[in-house]
């Protein structure tokens, strides 16, 4: 095989893509040619690399809730949009027709130049539109979802054997055979996380009443984001939802549960749990090794002859104290984990509550009661927009109600003179 | 029939809940897709969503002819390359255009010898799959960045296998001379 030929197929021997008769011929020239053992060593390297490169690159957290919102705000704006266009339609028309006709009379021409202006003004009634649709149909929010612990995917993590973790990485014997009496030392460690959505029609009443729930409970409130808008409650619909993530003390977190869903109408309630009895155990018997290991060097300081030694010893306190931090950083991580539970909330408002697990007879209600909201709502768009074109209905129907009124007397007068002639 | 099919079944009857379900466990892979794309992460994120609304408005186009993965790839990939040609023909300035003119998005420090550490090998890397064409771009992505096997990027990018494997390869060839220059370019540097 000729080096070029080697090269033109290094991509599929890469691959393993070739025939068996041509990988072997690929392996046999490898073996010989050592130019083209640097080529292939090369071209490994960057594959491996870049198949490397995205190990730690991962999706914006927010990335999945934005794009089901403006897919929401689209939704809404489609079932409304028929109404609205309607009225956008209806408006331009009645301007359009009145001014062709007056265009075709031959008067004020210059009128022309309002009709291009007609249209912002109706589109952005037609944004309100849009906007006040965005919770509409929330409320007709499908089945709850299965519960968070099999969406993320927690595996229970089962304790693993700990004897064999410890002694590996901390090398002390005398470590090995205690991690069933300290995991029962510490206790079972589990984090515990729940997740609770929720709708309300009393958004801001229901929003407090979780906030002061958690602070009666001994915990706190550590991000909270609000969306949507209280102004367009008046026009029909509250769209207002509010994110919120919460510390809840371990111990108290089903009191705080059975507590917040009584507050809300809850969709989807679910708690996970995680176990790292196991990974706890290991930390804790390695933090302990280092901490015996750190006081034995310590005591070897004391017996030192020389700078070298004590240089030495110096450089292996820092690495000690560097692991002890790190293990005992670890440490106090999960305590806090398994202390306090992290509790996500997502309290949403609606027009109308839906029942978690509604009947049929519920969802044809439902529906009825909102394609009959969304056409209150639609007819209420099409008002405004006619209302909002009332300036220029008045000012055609006076300046045709004046020509009409010239075109008469003009018509009477040539009638009169005809008379008289 | 398995979550995925149902919850199709269910997003393509205009569940928004069942969609959300749906796209989940991909959207690191469609993040991914989109960062090497664009190049920078605030492009991706709003590639990335734009992708995913976009494949919500064409579910009803997805009739199950190829796996759900390979037609979001496909969303993603074309959102992408519209978004790349777009920006093409407005005469911004791409990473090559900014190249030719003096910039140099790696920054070569100082290293001694050929200790390129992961983290500026990374951003070579990067910026070398940046000075692609948006189309070699995107197969060169795919299938050694994503891994994903020669026969499926085909149907991503609607292509057929050959073409598929000689973009592949010239893209890994193009890569590499970028690669040699940035190299060459940073020995003289220290020099």
């Amino acid at each position: 095989m000729k080096c070029a030929l080697f090269l033109q197929n290094l991509d599929g021997y890469l691959d393993e893509s070739l025939s068996g008769i041509e990988m072997e011929a690929m392996r046999e020239h490898l073996d010989a040619c050592a130019e083209c053992q640097k080529a292939y060593r090369e071209q490994k390297e960057l594959l491996d690399a870049l198949g490397h490169l995205d190990e730690e690159v991962f999706a914006p957290d927010d990335l999945v809730e934005g794009a089901m919102h403006r897919i929401h705000k689209e939704r809404s704006f489609r079932r409304r949009g028929p109404w609205v266009l309607g009225g956008i339609a209806a408006a331009l028309c009645l301007t359009l027709g009145l001014t062709a006709l007056m265009g075709g009379m031959g008067t004020m021409k210059e009128n022309w130049s309002s009709s291009p202006a007609e249209a912002p003004t109706a589109l952005y009634a037609s944004g309100a539109g849009m906007d006040n649709g965005f919770s509409a149909d929330m409320a007709e929010m499908p089945e709850p979802m299965p519960t968070m612990a099999a969406e993320k995917g927690y595996a229970m993590q089962a304790a693993p054997a700990g004897e064999e973790r410890a002694s590996d990485v901390s090398g002390q014997s005398e470590a090995d055979g205690e991690t069933m009496t300290q995991g029962a030392e510490h206790g079972l460690k589990i984090i515990r996380e729940a997740r609770l959505e929720m709708q309300t029609e009393n958004y801001e009443a229901d929003r407090e009443a979780l906030i002061s729930l958690v602070s009666s409970l001994g915990g706190y409130v550590t991000s909270s984001e609000e969306s949507g808008s209280a102004k367009l409650m008046d026009q029909g619909g509250g769209n207002r939802y509010v994110s919120m993530v919460l510390r809840v003390p371990s111990s108290r977190l089903d009191e705080f549960l059975e507590q917040a869903r009584a507050v809300g109408i809850p969709l989807v309630s679910s708690v996970s749990e995680q176990d790292v009895t196991g990974q706890y155990t290991d930390t804790d018997r390695r933090l302990q090794a280092y901490q015996k290991q750190y006081d034995r060097v310590l005591a070897m300081m004391d017996k030192t002859a020389t700078v070298e030694e004590l240089i030495q010893i110096e450089s292996e306190l820092s690495r000690l104290e560097l692991l002890i931090e790190e293990n005992q950083g670890m440490l106090n991580y999960w305590d806090g984990r398994v202390n306090y539970s992290t509790v996500y909330v997502y309290l949403n408002e609606v027009r109308r509550v839906t029942p978690a697990d509604p009947t049929l007879a519920q969802r044809l209600q439902n529906a009825l009661a909102n394609s009959w909201d969304d056409f209150k709502e639609g007819a209420k768009d099409l008002l405004v927009n006619l209302y909002g074109s009332i300036p220029y209905i008045v000012t055609w129907v006076v300046i045709l109600g004046i020509a009409a009124l010239a075109a008469v007397l003009a018509v009477r007068r040539v009638r009169r003179r005809r008379q008289e002639k | 029939m398995d979550t995925d099919q149902l919850n199709l079944k269910r997003a393509a009857r205009g569940d928004e809940r069942a969609f959300e379900e749906l796209i989940r466990p991909y959207t690191d892979v469609t993040y991914r897709l989109c960062l090497r794309m664009m190049g920078n992460e605030q492009d991706a994120a709003d590639m990335a969503q734009e992708a995913l609304v976009r494949a919500w408005r064409s579910l009803s186009t997805y009739k199950g002819q190829s796996r759900f993965s390979t037609w979001l790839y496909r969303v993603t990939s074309n959102v992408c390359l519209d978004e790349l040609r777009k920006r093409r023909n407005d005469h911004s300035e791409s990473i090559q255009e900014m190249r030719k003119s003096g910039f140099e998005p790696v920054d070569p420090q100082e290293t001694p010898e050929k200790a390129l550490d992961r983290q500026e090998l990374r951003r070579t890397l990067e910026s070398a799959i940046a000075s692609l064409g948006p189309e070699q771009r995107a197969a060169l992505v795919l299938r050694d960045v994503q891994g994903l096997p020669y026969e499926q990027i085909a149907e991503i990018l609607g292509l057929n296998l050959n073409t598929v494997k000689s973009r592949i390869s010239r893209s890994r060839a193009a890569l590499r001379r970028v690669l040699e220059q940035e190299a060459e370019l940073s020995a003289k540097k220290r020099v």
